[in-house]
Parts: C-alpha cells; sequence; structure tokens
C-alpha cells in the first residue's frame, strides 16, 4: 500500500464515499460541500482520483444503473479504503494537535483552538 | 450568476426543455463527447458515459461550451491517461517523473547563463553580443523553467505538466525565431526544444506517479550542478585573460588564455559529478531506467557539440542557411539516432526485467 499521505483531493472523495456510496456528480457536490465550497474536483480530476483509489484497493464500484440511457456508476469504500482513511484522519488530527498545543503556547489569550 | 443544476442532466428528460435549451444541450454534449475523445479508446468504453453526466451535470442551465477549465483539464487527463498507458509500471512513472523535473532544470540553467553570458563581456560591447531582449528572454525563460521544476519537484504533476506544456510552446517559438535568424543561435534553440519536448511528455507521463519523485539530496545536487552550469560564464571571467582587440572597441574574453582550460574542464567535471550524485540518489529501479536514458543522451549531446565546433570553428549558426549538409546530419541525424537508441536500450531493459521477474515467478 501506497504510504505516502493522500492527497486532498484523495483525503475528500474517501470522506464523501465514507457517507455511503456515491456516483460521480454526487461525489463532486459531496466533496464541494465537506470542503466548505474550495474543492470543486474537475471532471478529468475526479476519474483520475478514482483510478488511483481503486488501483490501490481503498475503493471499488458498488453497482451501476442505466440512467436515461447512460451508465451511472456508484463508489464505495472497501476495507482497505476504511482502514486508510482512518490511519489518515489520525494522522492529520495528530498534525492538527500539535499544532493547536503550539498555538495556544503562541496565543494562550485565544482559548482552545 | 448561471444557476448550475442540482441533479445530473440525466434525469430522463422528465420535463420538456424549451428548444434553444434542449439545442444547447446538445451542442454542449458534442463538445464534451470531442474532449473525451482524448482519453484512450479503451479507457473511454468504460468510462466516457460515466464522465459525460458528470460533466454535463456540473454545467449551467443553456451553456453552449465546456468550461476552459474543465476543458483543459480534461484534454490534460486524457492525454496522461493515454501516456500511462504507455507507462504503466509505478517505476516508469517514477522515472518519467524524475525527467520531467531534470529537463525543466536543465533549461533553466541554460537559460541563467544567457543572463550569466553577460558577465563575459565588457560594457563597451554588450549591446552587440546580448542584445536586451535576449537577455529578457533568458530571465524569463529561467524563471519560468525554474517554476516548473519547483513544481515537479514538490509532485505538483498537474501543474508540472501545464507549465512544461506552455514552455515547450514558448521554447518552439524561440526555435522558429532562430530559423529566421531573429533569435539567438540556432542548435541551441533547437536543443532546447528538443530537451522541453522530453520535459512535457515526461511530465504528462508521470500524471498517474505518487509522491515526490526526488529525495533532498538528489535534488540538492540536481540544483548544485544547474548552478554550475548557469554560473559557469560569470565564474569564467573572474580567471580568464582578456585580450584587447583595438584601443576603441573595448576587450573580449579570451577562452583558451591563461587557466580557462583547466577552468572549463574542472566545472565539467563538477557538474558530471554531481549529476552523477543526483543520479546516485534515486530508487534502484528508477536509477537504472534514468541511466539507460540518459547515456545515449550525453554521447548525442557531445557527438553534436563537437561535430558543430569541428565544422564552424568561427561559432555557432544563426540561421539555417548558414549550416553546411554535414551540419544538417548532425542537427537531425544525430538527435533521432540519440532518441532511438534511447527508447532501444530501454525496450531491452525492461524485457530482460519483466524476464528476470517471470523467472523468479517461475
Amino acid at each position: 500500500m501506497n504510504e505516502q499521505p493522500l492527497r486532498e483531493p484523495a483525503f475528500l472523495v474517501l470522506t464523501a464515499l465514507a457517507g455511503g456510496a456515491l456516483h460521480g456528480y454526487a461525489l463532486v457536490e459531496d466533496v464541494l460541500r465537506l470542503s466548505d465550497g474550495q474543492v470543486r474536483l474537475h471532471t478529468g480530476t475526479l476519474y483520475g482520483v478514482l483510478d488511483r483509489l481503486r488501483e490501490a484497493g481503498l475503493i471499488d464500484v458498488d453497482r451501476e444503473e442505466i440512467v436515461d440511457s447512460r451508465l451511472r456508476r456508484y463508489y464505495a469504500l472497501t476495507d482497505a479504503g476504511i482502514e486508510r482513511l482512518a490511519a489518515e484522519t489520525e494522522r492529520m488530527r495528530r498534525n492538527a494537535n500539535a499544532a493547536a498545543s503550539r498555538l495556544r503556547r503562541l496565543r494562550p489569550a485565544d482559548g482552545a483552538i | 450568476m448561471r444557476r448550475r443544476r442540482d441533479t445530473p442532466r440525466t434525469d430522463g428528460g422528465a420535463r420538456r426543455e424549451p428548444a434553444a435549451e434542449a439545442a444547447a444541450a446538445e451542442a454542449l454534449e458534442r463538445r464534451y463527447r470531442w474532449l473525451l475523445g482524448w482519453y484512450p479508446h479503451v479507457y473511454r468504453a468504460a468510462n466516457a458515459d460515466d464522465m459525460l453526466g458528470v460533466a454535463l451535470a456540473r454545467s449551467a442551465s443553456g451553456q453552449r461550451w465546456p468550461e476552459p477549465g474543465e476543458a483543459v483539464n480534461l484534454i490534460v487527463s486524457g492525454i496522461g491517461e493515454r501516456l500511462g498507458g504507455i507507462l504503466p509500471r509505478p517505476d516508469q512513472q517514477d522515472t518519467a517523473s524524475v525527467l520531467a523535473i531534470a529537463g525543466p532544470v536543465l533549461l533553466a540553467a541554460i537559460a541563467g547563463r544567457t543572463i550569466a553570458g553577460r558577465f563575459m563581456f565588457t560594457p563597451a560591447i554588450i549591446a552587440f553580443v546580448t542584445p536586451h531582449r535576449i537577455v529578457v528572454t533568458g530571465i524569463a525563460f529561467a524563471a519560468w523553467w525554474a517554476l516548473v521544476a519547483l513544481a515537479g519537484m514538490l509532485g505538483w504533476r498537474r501543474a508540472a505538466a501545464a507549465g512544461a506544456c506552455l514552455g515547450l510552446a514558448g521554447q518552439v517559438v524561440m526555435l522558429v525565431l532562430a530559423v529566421a535568424g531573429y533569435s539567438g543561435p540556432l542548435m541551441v534553440s533547437y536543443w532546447q526544444a528538443v530537451v522541453a519536448l522530453v520535459a512535457a511528455v515526461s511530465a504528462l507521463g508521470s500524471l498517474r506517479g505518487q509522491g515526490r519523485p526526488l529525495s533532498w539530496r538528489a535534488i540538492a545536487a540536481l540544483t548544485a550542478a544547474a548552478a554550475i552550469l548557469a554560473g559557469w560564464p560569470a565564474v569564467e571571467v573572474a580567471f580568464v585573460t582578456y585580450t584587447p582587440i583595438t584601443a576603441n572597441s573595448g576587450t573580449i574574453s579570451d577562452p583558451l588564455g591563461g587557466i580557462a582550460g583547466w577552468l572549463n574542464d574542472g566545472l565539467f567535471a563538477a557538474t558530471l559529478i554531481l549529476a552523477a550524485a543526483a543520479i546516485a540518489a534515486l530508487r534502484p529501479a528508477v536509477r537504472r531506467r534514468a541511466a539507460v536514458l540518459l547515456l545515449p543522451a550525453f554521447v548525442t549531446t557531445a557527438l553534436v557539440c563537437w561535430g558543430f565546433r569541428g565544422f564552424l570553428p568561427g561559432g555557432l549558426p544563426l540561421g539555417l542557411l548558414m549550416l553546411s549538409p554535414l551540419q544538417w546530419q548532425d542537427l537531425v541525424l544525430v538527435p533521432v539516432i540519440g532518441v532511438v537508441a534511447c527508447f532501444i536500450g530501454l525496450r531491452l531493459y525492461e524485457r530482460r526485467l519483466r524476464r528476470r521477474e517471470a523467472e523468479k515467478a517461475g
């Protein structure tokens, strides 16, 4: 498994899929919501991320539907994907805690961050 | 501001759209299909419908043309997917990432030499030797390629690929100007365009790679080698013997005088040692591939440099008309042979690697 930290789009896609299986456009919208409107994935970027996550075994196709004569594919987290997302979340939490702790020392008046 | 659709445009036509909107939707879909044509056939067969649904759902009601950002993203991703098919193994993609950094570093260094070259001459003849526009172009290209290299080093592959493609376009313009005799030496422009092409193709081929491709040790060695290459003329000027030409025309550097000979050799050796150190700092699988690719490149460069120096001792040609048939061969045939040798060498190496893996698995 790749030990490199996940990039933001990949992390957000995994986070979106943690809420359940989603199709491509629903993923774009959910990632936009999760990132407070900061990350709007382009189509090429989204499918690049999905391909890499599938190759790494972190997600898989859940089901396919035909809507208006067009294929719509739903993606879901695999067990490995759930583990990876948990590990990545823990890594980010540790980093955030460390940063918050240092900031509290710098700006004690601000209280808890 | 145009309102985006809340749901994908795949709702089965539950409501009747006005004729104009239907025509716009049809035009938009046709254009998106054309953009998806940049992807390989196999990929398209598997994903085009799904991707088209997403792209159309992202669009606004009545929109006829894809957004520029979305269009560029699909084209770059499609090319990346095509090249990714050529380089399916992570080691190959990492090798391409290394070339996608080494190329821009080299181009930044060459462009930097143009600026450093000003120090080779005294102010009296500086305007003749390096006109102002050439220095400005040199600064612009040095800065651009340095940024592309930095993006590659940080693992920002899409930014590096887009930058390399734009840089290639700029180098091609410079080559055209050189052919017309309006820009710097033809051979330099030609090689810059060739290196930019290799960098752009490598950057696109490495789009599917992950993480930072170079260690900090390799980056430090590569940057130091580039700095020597770029600053060479400026260092040289401190040691070179100057020979007066006439009383009024100032002086010109004499590259063969004094200690310039061993200084050149020393700087050349230092550059090579640092480049070798950068290659040595790569992962073994990437290092071997980089060595297989770079060896013919070094031989080709040496052949071309020696060939031109021998055929035209008075300096580099400034336009196509000044090239002799032998120089034409040198300019065209040697690089072609070099590139073919690179690919044959790499294919043989990959085949040997696969055979070894099969033997191990068996």
